[in-house]
């Protein structure tokens, strides 16, 4: 099997502190991949080169044999890689409904400025759609800054699925939400693993082992280990550096 | 295409101005609504960059400049008639926000709002120097080509009422034009910018293509109002390029409502008015202008279009 994402002794450091260090990666398709690690282990940052928001000092990132590494964050965006950020971010001022126009709109690179928006049948048939598989119906005119947390969350993976992506990373996609929530996003991704490749770094280590198919771990910016959850859960190296000496409940 | 109330009244009342002014007062008013409406083209250009893509320019008085100087030294060294002419102001102001903005927009917040003054700085001394081209702080003065001649039949903008019809089209149109393209897919693209630009590159747009075109559009509408103050005036001076007049159409279109469309011609039609109408009795009016605007940036920090949008569901927008 192709992987297809691809790292090749990538580095990025951080005045003396090396964030991601002469990592090589290849993930593989149809199966949730999760990137896990203690903090300051490099995922985040391992998502910021990959999405173009930093570039690496060195290294190289391959997606379906295309190469990353020097692409601008717009450019990759429009291959098809989509990303959710920690820090849920949308167009606060823009309501629901218009979040998930102006995504599409972007993704056929649309730009025309003469043509009113209410003339595009298509992307509002889409959007439809993608509200009512997220249960956004009824908050679909309500301004995205004035939604609740988990349902910004869902908006934010709305705008991820509605270009129909090759590629999405997930980065914390359950942080800071109540049990409830999590469940309902846990459900998402899981559905979504059959259309798309999906990678998440995840803190909740019960969501980890419960949603992932493959685990890696990463630890100074290099990577530890990787496997199936079974694999990690009992790799004596991942307890000691990631988990600590004493038992894990995993 | 549906009628909005507003709009409509508002055009047929400034259509209607030439006939009340002289019944209700001193048509020397007239000129004043002549001088209001150039300068709600230029605040509207502000607005544009400000209330549209988020970034505020301090600079826009250069492009301001440019569209005078454009129409000025058309007239007056290349002897060109009123059309030429009047098309050289706005297309250098044009081309000089194209070459800035490519250094400019790739800065945002006060970083852009810095560089802009420095350029709009570095040209007004440039303007300043150059005596022999744009006659330094006295300016050039000229005289109006004609609008256009037919068999003996002229129409020029020495009529104040020509002049006033003149001005209204032509802002009306920028207006118009300003809003044709906010309810585009481009102008949604704009403000996804204003909103979040880490999230706007993340769907695939090129923020700074589109902050740059964005930079070009507002030149241009300041360069139209150069343009046509030009031809108000009748003559074109670098004391217009500094950017205290830049400070000035933030003022305005902050007062009046950033980010709507009628907002900065609010904002510069009640600064004005209250100008005109203070200064004759007391010489210190810019006390109660400076008031008056932190009133408005405390009380309704979305300016007097969102106040009224607060009182009344159905506000222009």
């Amino acid at each position: 099997m192709k992987p297809f994402l691809r790292i090749e002794n990538l580095s990025k450091s951080f005045g003396g502190v090396k964030a991601v260090n002469n990592l090589s990666l290849e993930l593989f398709p149809n199966r949730i991949n999760a990137i896990i690690g203690p903090n300051g282990a490099g995922k985040t940052t391992l998502f910021n080169l990959i999405t173009g928001f930093i570039k690496p000092d060195s290294g190289k990132i391959f997606f379906d044999d295309i190469e990353l590494t020097h692409l601008p964050i717009h450019e990759i965006s429009l291959l098809g890689i989509k990303r959710t950020l920690q820090i849920k971010s949308v167009f606060n001022s823009m309501t629901v409904y218009e979040n998930l126009w102006i995504t599409l709109s972007a993704h056929q690179g649309n730009v025309n400025p003469f043509k009113e928006i209410s003339r595009y049948p298509e992307i509002k048939r889409r959007v439809n759609e993608i509200i009512e598989q997220l249960g956004l119906e009824h908050f679909a005119n309500i301004q995205a800054g004035a939604l609740s947390y988990g349902d910004v969350a869902l908006l934010e993976i709305g705008m991820a699925i509605i270009t129909s992506p090759k590629m999405i990373l997930f980065d914390e996609p359950v942080c800071g939400m109540s049990p409830a929530e999590t469940e309902k996003v846990v459900s998402k991704i899981t559905s979504l693993a059959k259309e798309t490749h999906i990678v998440i770094i995840e803190h909740d280590m019960d969501v980890v082992f419960k949603m992932a198919d493959e685990i890696v771990v990463l630890a100074f910016g290099s990577k530890l280990a990787s496997g199936t959850p079974k694999e990690i859960g009992s790799n004596q190296q991942v307890k000691e550096v990631y988990f600590g000496t004493d038992e894990v409940d995993a | 295409m549906k009628i909005h109330l507003p709009y409509a009244g508002l055009l047929l009342t400034l259509a209607l101005a030439p006939w009340i002014i002289p019944i209700i007062g001193d048509p020397f008013w007239l000129s004043v609504l002549t001088e209001i409406i150039i300068w709600s083209c230029f605040a509207a250009s502000i607005n544009f960059l400000f209330g549209y893509v988020g970034l505020l320019s301090f600079g826009q008085a250069l492009f301001f400049g440019f569209g005078m100087y454009g129409v000025g030294i058309g007239i007056s060294s290349f002897q060109l008639p009123f059309w030429p002419a009047f098309f050289l102001g706005p297309f250098s102001a044009t081309v000089m926000a194209l070459i800035t903005g490519i250094f400019a927009v790739r800065l945002t917040w006060h970083y852009f709002a810095i560089i802009t003054v420095v350029f709009s700085l570095i040209f007004y001394f440039l303007a300043l120097t150059l005596k022999s081209i744009t006659g330094g702080d006295d300016g050039i003065n000229f005289s109006l080509p004609d609008l256009f001649n037919f068999m003996g039949y002229t129409v020029s903008l020495t009529n104040t009422t020509t002049q006033y019809f003149f001005t209204l089209g032509v802002v009306v149109l920028c207006f118009w034009l300003i809003k044709i393209v906010m309810s585009s897919p481009y102008g949604r693209c704009l403000i996804a910018i204003r909103d979040n630009d880490v999230r706007a590159s993340l769907i695939g747009i090129n923020v700074y293509k589109l902050r740059l075109s964005a930079f070009v559009i507002a030149g241009f509408l300041a360069g139209v109002s150069g343009a046509l103050f030009a031809l108000f005036g009748r003559y074109a001076s670098a004391s217009y390029m500094f950017y205290h007049v830049s400070g000035e159409g933030v003022v305005w279109a902050i007062v009046g409502g950033v980010g709507t469309l009628l907002g900065p011609a609010i904002g510069t039609g009640v600064f004005i008015l209250i100008r005109e109408v203070v200064s004759s009795h007391w010489q210190h009016h810019a006390l109660i202008v400076g008031a008056f605007a932190i009133c408005i940036v405390i009380f309704a920090p979305e300016g007097i279009v969102g106040l009224w949008k607060k009182y009344s569901k159905r506000g222009p927008k």
